[in-house]
C-alpha cells in the first residue's frame, strides 16, 4: 500500500461533496468555508481536478440542470470516492496523532483554539 | 452581478487552451462558474485567474497526453503519422543521403558493406514500425528516441548539425516518437487507412509503376517491395486527407518538406547559410517548422473553436 496522499484541494473538494451533491460555484464556496478562506480555489483548479476525479472514478455527476441558459451540473461522491476520503481522514488522524504524542513529550500542547504554546521553561516558538 | 459580453468572450478566449474534447465537456459550466465569481462590472479576467486556468489547461493536457489519450481526433492522427513518418524517412533517405545517415548512424568500420550498404540505413529506421506492430510501441518509441539521440550526437561531434538535411531528418524523427509515444501506435494507423485498399491497390500500382519505368530492373527486391508499399499507402490515405483527421495528418509531416522549402528559399535570397554562426544556423533550421507547426496548431484550434462559440 503505498497511495500518495491527497493533494490539499483534492481533499477539500472530496469533502465539500461529503455534505451532499454540489455544483462547481457551490463546491467553491464551501471549499472556502471550510478551510476557513484559506484555500480560494478557481475555476481552472476546480475543473481539471473534477476531471481527473471523474476519471478515476472518485466523483459522479448527480444531475444536469440549466439555470439561466447555462449548464450546472450536480456533482457527487461514488463509493470509491467515499472511501478515498475515508482512508485519507485515517491517514492524517495518523499523522496527527504521531506529531501530538511527540510533541506533548517535548512539553508543547495544543490549545483548545488550534494555536500551540510552549511550556518549557524558555522555550522556543 | 452584471458583466460586459466582452469577459465572456474573454474568458472563451482563455479556456481554448484546453483539448477540445474537454470542452465540449465542461466549457459552458466553467463559463457560468467564471461569470458568477467575477466582480461586478468586471471587464476582463484578473492575472490569477488567467494563470488559474491556463495552469489548468496545462495539467488537463500533460494527464491526457500521459494516460496515451490526447484527443480521439489527433490520437488517431498521430497513429498514422506514427505508420507514415518512418516510411517518408526512409523515402528521403532512399532519394539522396542513404551514405550519409548510414556515417551517423555507425561508425566508419562499418565502411563498405557491399552493395546493400546504402538499404540498411532505411531498414534501421523503419524498424520502430515493426516493433510497434507486434506490440511493442513503447519499445519502438525508445529506440526511435535512441536513433535521434544517436545521430544527433554523432552530427554533432562531425560538426554536421548546421546540415539544412539533417535538421528535416530529426524534426521527423521527433515527430515520430512524440506519435509513438501518445497515440496507439501504427496497428491503429493501419486500421484508419484501411489495410483492404492498401492490399487492392497493390497490384495495379506494381504493374504500373514497372511499365513506366518506376522500378529500374536492377534494383535490390527489398526496395521495390518498399517502393510499391510506400505508394500503396499514399493512394489508400488520399481520401483520408480530406477530413479533419487527414489536416491533422498533413499538419504533423508537413514541418519536414516546408523546413527543407524555407531553408532553400535562404539560399536564393542569397543569404550564405554556412557562414552563419552556429546559434542562427540552428535558428534558421529549426524556427521554420517551428513557425510552420505553430500556424497550423492555430489553424486547427480555430476551426475546433468555431462550433463551441456557435453553441
Amino acid at each position: 500500500m503505498s497511495k500518495q496522499a491527497m493533494q490539499e484541494p483534492t481533499f477539500l473538494i472530496l469533502t465539500a461533496l461529503a455534505a451532499g451533491p454540489q455544483h462547481g460555484y457551490g463546491i467553491m464556496t464551501d471549499v472556502a468555508r471550510i478551510s476557513g478562506s484559506r484555500v480560494a480555489l478557481r475555476a481552472g483548479t476546480l475543473y481539471a481536478a473534477l476531471d481527473r476525479l471523474r476519471t478515476e472514478s472518485l466523483v459522479d455527476v448527480e444531475r444536469e440542470e440549466v439555470v439561466d441558459g447555462r449548464l450546472r451540473r450536480y456533482y457527487q461522491l461514488t463509493a470509491g470516492g467515499t472511501q478515498a476520503l475515508t482512508g485519507e481522514v485515517a491517514r492524517l488522524q495518523a499523522n496527527a496523532a504521531v506529531a501530538a504524542s511527540r510533541l506533548a513529550k517535548l512539553g508543547v500542547a495544543e490549545r483548545p483554539g488550534g494555536a500551540t504554546a510552549a511550556r518549557l521553561a524558555g522555550g522556543a516558538a | 452581478m452584471s458583466h460586459a459580453p466582452a469577459l465572456e468572450h474573454r474568458y472563451r478566449r482563455l479556456l481554448a487552451c484546453y483539448p477540445a474534447e474537454h470542452r465540449r465537456t465542461y466549457a459552458e459550466e466553467m463559463i457560468g462558474v467564471l461569470l458568477a465569481s467575477a466582480a461586478d462590472g468586471q471587464r476582463r479576467p484578473s492575472l490569477r485567474e488567467s494563470i488559474d486556468l491556463i495552469a489548468g489547461a496545462a495539467k488537463v493536457r500533460l494527464r491526457r497526453v500521459l494516460a496515451g489519450s490526447p484527443d480521439p481526433g489527433w490520437r488517431d492522427a498521430l497513429a498514422v503519422t506514427s505508420l507514415l513518418a518512418p516510411f517518408l524517412l526512409a523515402i528521403l533517405l532512399l532519394g539522396q543521403d542513404l551514405g550519409w545517415m548510414a556515417s551517423l548512424l555507425w561508425p566508419s568500420g562499418m565502411g563498405s558493406a557491399g552493395a546493400f550498404r546504402p538499404i540498411w540505413p532505411a531498414l534501421v529506421l523503419l524498424a520502430p514500425v515493426a516493433l510497434a506492430l507486434i506490440r511493442l510501441r513503447w519499445v519502438a518509441a525508445a529506440t526511435t528516441a535512441a536513433l535521434m539521440t544517436g545521430i544527433t550526437v554523432r552530427a554533432a561531434m562531425g560538426q554536421q548539425l548546421i546540415e539544412p538535411r539533417f535538421a528535416a531528418y530529426l524534426v521527423l524523427l521527433g515527430v515520430e516518437v512524440a506519435a509513438l509515444a501518445t497515440s496507439d501506435g501504427p496497428r491503429r494507423g493501419l486500421q484508419l487507412i484501411s489495410a483492404k485498399a492498401v492490399l487492392l491497390a497493390l497490384p495495379w500500382l506494381a504493374v504500373a509503376a514497372y511499365a513506366a519505368g518506376i522500378i529500374p530492373g536492377h534494383y535490390p527486391v527489398p526496395l521495390i517491395l518498399a517502393e510499391i508499399f510506400i505508394a500503396a499507402l499514399a493512394l489508400a490515405a488520399l481520401p483520408a486527407l480530406a477530413s479533419p483527421r487527414g489536416r491533422r495528418i498533413l499538419v504533423l509531416l508537413a514541418g519536414i518538406p516546408g523546413s527543407a522549402f524555407i531553408v532553400s528559399l535562404l539560399t536564393f535570397a542569397q543569404v550564405d547559410f554556412y557562414s552563419l554562426g552556429f546559434a542562427a544556423s540552428q535558428v534558421a533550421l529549426y524556427l521554420p517548422p517551428a513557425i510552420l507547426a505553430g500556424l497550423a496548431v492555430i489553424a486547427i484550434r480555430r476551426s475546433a473553436r468555431a462550433p463551441l462559440a456557435r453553441s
